[in-house]
């Protein structure tokens, strides 16, 4: 059954560059591949997905790497078990800590801010949003959550500005939300059941589920009032 | 020196970090006197049922540290209290306003526990020869602590989602609020999920340094087990995580949506980072443990395949539905189509790609058991013969456990955004904010070390210095 080295050092080699040239595939199709694809297929990746994907790409050859090595040398004195124990929380835990810094947030606000200030706007609409008396949620998904007779919000702010041309991504949200399925721009594949939410809702209500809704995805910052996105 | 240091670092850490410091190592105390013990009695019941002695050994160890580990969860509890009394002394009083009985009820059953751990200690040996009475007395003490748990998470749950006009509600329907079975399901499945991982841990760190074959093939097998029993819970926790992120859709969506596309969304990120990695762990474990089996080598050619669709299943997991918006504002040649998944890959970023991935995860873990059992069908298991490596993989999973628990903590607990109880009781303190990852992730970091180390010691103490004279 034993196998001696040298015959099981060839076939390893190739593995590892074999593994090697699979990776280096990847990042081709990551950094060369991606750019190219046509803007009509609907799937350009922004380079910060493909920095996304990169890593993960170093990640899991990483632990392919990992996988194929057959014995690890290991310490064998009870000191240096422990200081090889304590290596992995060390490295474990600092390497998840180092993710959830650099992993792109929102700012750590001001403390001395005043609290319990009155909700803004944005909250307000949010709460609005998932009110059951108004019920946007019954028909609206965000983030999975919700319903799906009507579309996904979950990027709302960033699609509503190309609805209808002229029109900016608040107003558009505005006109769509006060006439409902009423409306001239109706979003395709979907049945016009929409009620009007001018008969439902008052004017500083539509604003509010407007300043919300603007901050699903964030919008460049001249569209939506300052702090609302993501702060 | 040394204690003027410890000042400096207590004054620049504010109330609600020392609280959240505190009362996370309480919980994980807690999580781990709770678990263990399920799995210690089981252990108990299989080696009198299969005459293997090899389970009592095991189930009499790990419950050494639980007796040195129950103190600790005292002293932590106790901490949490007198920290929350202090700096945070207007939450302590409506809680104990509005939920008086359940903290009367709590204390009741802490004393009641503690009575049942210390007499199934100390009537192992005096009982050795009527186990039914022994593990009557185990399945008691764990009875008694599953109901100190299911206090605390009614008040946990209650801050979260209390019910409709809770200044007027009955203490019943405090208690059996919306997320309260929820919160059950999950913690019960997850304290025994954490308390086989921890075996696990101590089992590898023993067959590390074990000097005679005999210890190793012991402590291997105890791996294993542990293992095992971790993953078995483990597979069930999405669907009960799922179950309990339903209850707080159905009972307000602003909190779901606050979660999954608001300023919690890094979080889940992270979870599905930290969970892939978990169960690359125990599978890394589970490939290693069929290398000592004999005639398992027919079975090497499926490890690449599963790892690929698990390694797969955990990236299309973690791939958000966008970045932070602001970093168009913020970072220079950021366009707002970078951070945006394009429009036909947008359900990637959508619950059922992430669910689907979830359980691609599972049947792959499930299909390396498979293939573990089928090779130990066809040959035997040579234990004490892991390649070493693989304790070190149940040496990560701890570690990966411990802080996921401590980022999920953050999660429930930060979803109450500025309330203390929510839209009950505001938050009007100056740390009233929902902190970003980075700032909890320092904490959570903190919160893991400071934990396993004392864990180390009580180990030390538990398993090292008390070892009996015949296995030393």
């Amino acid at each position: 059954m034993a196998v001696a080295p040298q015959q099981k050092a060839a076939p390893r080699r190739r593995l590892m560059q074999s593994k090697g040239a699979v990776l280096l595939v990847v990042l081709i199709a990551i950094w060369i591949g991606l750019p190219f694809v046509p803007e009509e297929t609907g799937l350009q990746f922004g380079w910060v997905y493909r920095v996304f994907f990169t890593v993960m790409a170093l990640l899991a050859g990483l632990f392919f790497w990992f996988l194929g090595r057959e014995r690890i040398r290991t310490p064998e004195r009870p000191a240096s078990v422990i200081v090889s124990v304590a290596a992995v929380y060390l490295v474990t835990v600092g390497l998840l800590v180092a993710v959830g810094v650099v992993y792109p947030q929102f700012p750590v606000p001001k403390t001395e801010k005043a609290p319990a200030q009155p909700a803004q706007a944005s909250e307000r609409g949010r709460e609005l949003f998932s009110n059951p008396t108004v019920g946007c949620f019954r028909c609206h998904a965000i983030a999975g959550q919700g319903g799906i007779r009507g579309p996904d919000l979950t990027q709302v702010a960033s699609r509503a500005g190309g609805r209808v041309s002229g029109l900016t991504a608040r107003d558009y949200l505005f006109e769509k939300l006060r006439a409902g399925s009423a409306y001239d721009f109706k979003v395709p594949k979907y049945a016009p059941i929409m009620p009007p939410y001018q008969a439902l809702v008052s004017e500083d209500q539509l604003e509010d589920l407007v300043a919300y809704l603007a901050t699903l995805t964030g919008t460049p910052t001249d569209e939506v009032e300052d702090g609302e996105v993501g702060d | 020196m040394a204690a003027s240091s410890a000042l400096l670092v207590l004054a620049a850490i504010s109330p609600r970090s020392l609280v959240w410091l505190v009362a996370q190592i309480h919980l994980l105390f807690a999580a781990f006197v709770l678990g263990a013990p399920i799995f210690i009695v089981v252990c108990e019941w299989l080696g009198r049922r299969r005459k293997d002695q090899r389970y009592e050994r095991l189930a009499k160890e790990t419950m050494k540290v639980v007796a040195i580990a129950y103190s600790f969860t005292a002293l932590s509890g106790a901490a949490f209290a007198f920290v929350l009394m202090g700096p945070y002394q207007e939450v302590a009083t409506h809680l104990l306003d509005r939920m008086g009985p359940v903290f009367a009820v709590y204390v009741g059953l802490f004393f009641v526990e503690t009575a049942l751990m210390y007499l199934y200690w100390y009537s192992w040996e005096p009982l050795a020869g009527r186990k039914g009475l022994h593990l009557s007395i185990g399945v008691a003490l764990n009875v008694a602590g599953t109901a100190t748990m299911v206090m605390m998470n009614a008040v946990g749950s209650y801050m979260l989602t209390p019910p409709e006009h809770a200044a007027q509600a009955s203490i019943w329907s405090l208690v059996f609020n919306d997320t309260f079975s929820g919160l059950n399901l999950h913690r019960f499945i997850a304290n025994i999920t954490f308390g086989g991982f921890m075996v696990a841990l101590f089992a590898a760190f023993m067959f590390l340094t074990a000097k005679s074959r005999e210890d190793r093939a012991f402590y291997d097998w105890m791996g294993f087990i542990g293992n095992f029993i971790g993953v078995a819970t483990l597979i069930l926790l999405p669907l009960a995580g799922y179950i309990y992120a339903k209850e707080i859709f159905l009972y307000d969506a602003n909190i779901a949506t606050f979660q999954m596309a608001d300023k919690l969304s890094s979080f889940f990120v992270m979870q599905g980072l930290l969970v892939s990695l978990l169960f690359l762990g125990v599978n890394y474990y589970m490939w290693m443990s069929i290398r000592r089996i004999d005639g398992a080598e027919r079975f090497y050619g499926y490890m690449r395949p599963i790892f690929g669709v698990i390694v797969a299943g955990g990236i299309v997991w973690i791939i958000p539905q966008n970045f932070y918006p602001d970093l168009t504002t913020q970072t220079p040649g950021v366009a707002l189509e970078d951070i945006v998944l394009p429009e036909r890959a947008g359900f990637l970023g959508l619950m059922m790609a992430k669910a689907l991935a979830v359980t691609a995860i599972i049947l792959f873990t499930f299909v390396t058991y498979m293939v573990y059992r089928r090779a130990m069908a066809l040959g035997a298991v040579r234990w004490g013969e892991i390649p070493p490596q693989a304790q070190y993989a149940l040496v990560f999973v701890p570690a990966v456990v411990v802080y996921l628990m401590g980022l999920m903590g953050a999660i429930r607990e930060l979803s109450r955004q500025d309330w203390h109880v929510y839209r009950v009781l505001r938050d009007t303190t100056p740390q009233w904010y929902t902190t970003p990852l980075g700032q909890t992730s320092i904490m959570v970091g903190i919160i893991t070390m400071i934990f396993f180390t004392f864990m180390a010691f009580i180990f030390l103490v538990g398993f090292k210095l008390g070892k009996p004279e015949q296995e030393a």
